[in-house]
């Protein structure tokens, strides 16, 4: 009964998070190999509520199965690493090198950034 | 009713996505070789995937892209294992969490391409006559696109 609650738990924040995903790229991906707005703003949110999550779980007892929601679901689906480099490799085959490297550094820096803003945010209101 | 069809397709490969990504995290006991196994997947299936995009029907093409992909790849983890290895200080795995994940899902896009043109190659006659088995292979496999509902049918194939 436990792990088919686990798959549900997974399979609906997946399903969230997919759809979120895809309104971003739907409203804001308007010139992809400029700059894919909604691939990068979709992949910021969901580092900065992962963050968030993975502080409140080292600080209290939070249920397995919300977390597996927001965490193994909603924020894994919502972020993707198949589009951005995706995006990536067609920048540099249609030779926007610096399109390329603008792009995929301020994804990985930002979001790694995002992520430990949100952790300390999060420690320093809950702890 | 078409919005809802492809949001319902995007739901539903971003919750299989998920849930393969799960498997595969349950199944790999190493969490950043499981990751680099979903995000190089997904980059795999998603080359794949637009290469025959003309073959495809939309929707399926957005079960398949944008949702399964985007579930089974994730960048959100990749953030935090960059972090939670910069916080300890094992500079080493950064870099190369960092350096698998890029490069070998870049490779795996080129690989994927790499593939679906060789496939392309089988509709050349000659071809077909040298491997009759492979030829007949190539063919159930477009019967059942066409029956997923491809919108080209037999003729269509992806195209640049």
């Amino acid at each position: 009964m436990n792990i088919l609650l686990e798959i549900l738990c997974v399979a609906a924040g997946g399903g969230i998070g997919a759809y979120m995903r895809s309104v971003f790229s739907a409203k804001f991906d308007t010139a992809p190999l400029v700059f894919p707005w909604g691939t990068f703003a979709a992949n910021m949110l969901s580092s900065f509520l992962l963050g968030a999550i993975v502080s409140l779980a080292a600080l209290h007892d939070i249920n397995k199965f919300f977390y597996l929601f927001i965490d193994t679901g909603f924020c894994a689906a919502l972020s993707t690493f198949s589009s951005l480099t995706w995006q990536m490799v067609e920048m540099i085959r249609r030779k926007l090198y610096l399109n390329a490297t603008v792009y995929t550094l301020s994804t990985f820096i930002c979001g790694i950034a995002l992520f430990e803003a949100s952790y300390i945010l999060t420690n320093s209101i809950f702890f | 009713m078409e919005y809802c069809a492809r949001s319902s397709a995007i739901a539903a490969g971003g919750a299989l996505g998920a849930l393969l990504r799960f498997a595969a995290f349950a199944a790999i006991s190493n969490e950043l070789l499981a990751m680099l196994f979903c995000n190089v997947a997904g980059s795999f299936v998603l080359a794949a995937t637009k290469e025959f995009r003309k073959s495809l029907h939309p929707n399926f093409e957005n079960l398949v892209s944008a949702g399964f992909c985007g579930g089974l790849s994730i960048f959100a983890s990749f953030s935090k294992y960059s972090v939670l290895a910069l916080q300890v200080g094992d500079y080493a795995i950064f870099i190369f969490n960092t350096a698998a994940n890029f490069t070998f899902c870049a490779l795996s896009i080129l690989a994927a391409e790499m593939i679906v043109e060789k496939i392309r190659q089988t509709r050349d006659e000659e071809w077909k006559k040298k491997h009759p088995i492979l030829a007949f292979a190539r063919k159930s496999a477009r019967t059942l696109l066409g029956m997923l509902g491809g919108q080209n049918g037999e003729n269509g194939d992806g195209q640049k």
